[in-house]
């Protein structure tokens, strides 16, 4: 299907998130790094949210923790103290890191503020240990241009990043701290984007931008995008982690998708005569028609003493299998609010039926006690009472706004392009100012001085890359949008492998190893770094770096000699390679024979494929052309 | 977070004015001094008392002692005394790991 975007009023926003490649976390001196082992020490805590300082808290997180949730923080030595656990005062504003987010926000032509002030942020997942996120506004009012068009940036903010979610067991919620408090840039746009394409354009520009500072962190999770997209008689619709740039147009173009078709189904229902008092709250126990069914789900869940809990939807037959846009249906939708109402694994509707072991039989049962009409659709869910019947009012809920179109909320961007419910849209932002950490003065001397030495733009960057490493124009603009356009540098000044090498590396290889689903982010600076050293040396051959650079994905911290290694990619010694080409000179004898010099291409192509990037292309070569005339005589 | 009385303010910024090197600890064993978080903190802040983040304050005495062996220009007095010489002076406090 498609979609004129501007006829449907597409207005979409970014915030993209940045982690600093700062030395020190915001507030206080502990690395900025993330542990991988097993954490040297845990603490408990139960947040209960209280009416804080403005009276006003998440209705949805505050819900989470009525039920009692507590949380679990693992943390190490090295990457936490005190103040990540909140157990001692913020220290100061990292003056390096608002360095970096000046600079970002002078090269996006913004205005500094005068005085940067700390505020709190209300956040009540337990993904601060304080209950809120320290965030300052740091510029304000720039744009940048994207193919000839201005867009505006509302703000640079300067926020410290939160822990990491790594499990939930029942009640409890395992976070890492190790991320909390590393330095994060927040670069938000105006709406001034009006199609899918634009999304991703702009995105990337703003990324290129914050890597030329060469001052940002690299690798999966540093930088993260939420899109905000509404269409018009749709809604402001914030999709949340964005992870890879390339989404940004998809998931556009879904969300649009996605509201449109929304508003095809309350047109429908419209037409089918539903109204709002007919979506009713009249749950039935249905537990007695599942006593022997086959579906695993209800059966185990009966078994635990759990229950079916059914309601009507009435007018919903087939709609709640209509698909929204790719991989998204009403249903789905629903499960979603369902899940996070109701702390239920999902939900099961008639629309979906016969499946999952439900028979034809018990849902005519089911139909019956439920007096369902053939253009009715029914919901039902089976866990215990309270959550079954939480989910249910989800349900319905989510029912009754299918009349009036789209809902505003919050959803999560998931890897293939879709999106999924996450929360309701949190209210105007709960700001309070951050008391233990004194303002900081931006000073015009300061600001002056680092417009001195701002560094180069993206499209100045190019230039001179084109000049200083004779990189032609595709594998220049590569590099400069690429995380490593840093480390690319810094290689191809130290160094004696031709950049163009380096360059194709760090672009088309990586996304090609990337695409076989090796991880690329697991390979270190210093591994890059070991693997040119070797082949500069001539100790290996260019031909080797995917196999290289896969082994050493799988290898975190392990040399890229050892790879040469254990991959049999260490070079081959003269009599080694000589004693290959005697082998293929002699398994071809007849053809040398008739063919004479003019073999040689063949033989040289057999030569390399066993060698394997073990030899030089122009050793093989000369050694092969003295072998072949000694042959010949 | 470090506290004296306001009665003491007067005193303070007259020793500061004369060159008399002023800084605060605390007498708690762990963790550190935040003089940024109550008014009278900041108060004693702006009259140039230093905040000795962790430095015990035994420690500190001796130092300052030693500092103004060194120098006797209260400027750099008061670098030295909050430059850290042997752990004395640290800027981060981990968890389980008392002293140091
Ligand atoms: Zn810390």
């Amino acid at each position: 299907m498609t979609v004129d975007y501007k006829k449907v009023g597409l207005k979409s926003g970014l915030e993209i998130h940045q982690q600093l490649n700062t030395k020190e976390k915001l507030f206080c001196s502990c690395e900025p790094e993330l542990f991988k082992d097993d954490p040297e020490f845990t603490f408990l805590r139960i947040l209960r949210p209280t009416q804080s300082e403005l009276g006003q808290v998440d209705s949805a997180a505050l819900f989470e923790f009525q039920k009692g949730t507590s949380v679990l923080y693992e943390a190490t030595n090295k990457t936490a103290c005190l103040v990540e656990m909140d157990e001692e005062p913020p220290h100061g504003l990292n003056s390096e890191a608002v360095e970096i987010s000046l600079i970002t926000a002078l090269m996006m032509k913004m205005k500094p503020v005068d005085e940067i002030h700390v505020m709190r942020k209300t956040v009540i997942d337990g993904s601060n240990t304080t209950g809120f996120q320290r965030t300052s506004v740091v510029a304000l009012n720039g744009a940048i241009e994207i193919k000839g068009k201005k867009v505006g940036i509302q703000q640079i903010s300067l926020e410290e990043d939160a822990a990491r979610k790594t499990g939930t067991k029942g009640q409890v919620i395992n976070y890492r701290i190790d991320r909390l408090g590393i330095p994060l840039i927040e670069v938000t746009t105006a709406p001034d984007i009006f199609t899918p394409q634009e999304a991703q354009e702009t995105a990337l520009a703003i990324g290129t931008i914050l890597r030329a500072t060469r001052r940002v962190r690299r690798g999966l999770g540093t930088i993260r995008q939420d899109l905000n997209v509404s269409i018009r008689d749709g809604a402001l619709i914030e999709i949340k982690g964005v992870q890879e740039l390339d989404l940004v147009a998809q998931i556009v173009e879904n969300e649009v998708l996605r509201q449109l078709k929304l508003l095809e189904i309350r047109d429908e229902l419209k037409k089918r005569g539903v109204t709002e008092q007919d979506i009713k709250d009249d749950f039935v126990d249905v537990t007695s028609v599942f006593k022997q069914t086959s579906c695993k789900v209800i059966a185990n869940a009966i078994t635990q003493n759990k229950i079916v809990l059914a309601v009507k939807l009435p007018c919903f037959d087939g709609l709640l299998k209509k698909e929204l846009a790719p991989g998204m249906r009403l249903g789905a939708e629903m499960a979603g609010m369902a899940r996070f109402w109701g702390r239920v694994g999902g939900i099961f509707h008639t629309d979906e039926m016969p499946a999952y072991g439900v028979t034809v039989e018990e849902l005519n049962r089911l139909g019956k006690l439920l007096e369902k009409q053939p253009q009715d659709a029914v919901v039902f869910v089976a866990d215990t009472p309270e959550n079954a019947k939480d989910a249910l009012n989800a349900v319905i809920c989510r029912a009754r706004i299918a009349l009036q179109g789209v809902p505003e909320e919050t959803r999560a961007a998931n890897i293939d392009g879709t999106t999924k419910y996450m929360r309701p849209r949190p209210g105007a932002a709960r700001m309070y100012p951050e008391t233990d950490v004194p303002p900081i003065q931006i000073t015009k001397e300061y600001v002056n001085e680092l417009c001195n030495r701002l560094p180069e733009l993206p499209e100045q960057l190019m230039k001179r890359l084109k000049a200083e490493y004779g990189l032609n124009q595709k594998l220049t603009k590569q590099i400069v949008n690429s995380e490593y356009i840093d480390l690319f540098e810094t290689l191809a000044r130290q160094t004696k492998v031709s950049a163009t090498v380096i360059a194709v590396a760090f672009t088309e290889t990586l996304t090609a190893l990337k695409r076989e689903g090796v991880n690329v982010d697991a390979i270190s600076d210093d591994q890059f770094t070991q693997l040119f050293k070797l082949i500069g040396s001539g100790k290996a051959v260019k031909e080797s770096i995917p196999d290289v650079l896969t082994w050493l994905a799988k290898h975190e911290d392990e040399p890229a000699e050892k790879a040469l290694k254990s991959l049999g990619l260490g070079m081959l010694t003269q009599k080694e390679l000589e004693k290959i080409i005697d082998e293929v000179l002699d398994k071809n004898s007849e053809f040398i024979e008739v063919r004479g010099q003019g073999a040689f291409g063949a033989l040289m192509g057999m030569v390399m494929k066993k060698t394997r990037g073990r030899a030089k292309a122009q050793v093989v070569n000369k050694v092969l052309k003295q072998k072949l005339e000694h042959h010949e005589a | 977070m470090g506290h004296v009385g306001d009665y003491l303010f007067d005193a303070l910024r007259n020793a500061s004015e004369k060159g008399v090197v002023v800084g605060m600890t605390s007498q708690c064993i762990w963790g550190r001094l935040n003089m940024n978080v109550y008014d009278q903190g900041r108060d004693l802040l702006s009259l140039g008392v230093l905040s000795l983040d962790d430095m015990l304050a035994e420690t500190a005495f001796v130092k300052l002692r030693w500092v103004l062996a060194q120098t006797t220009d209260p400027a750099e007095a008061k670098k030295l005394l909050m430059k850290n010489v042997a752990n004395e002076l640290l800027n981060r406090t981990v968890y389980g790991k008392i002293g140091c």
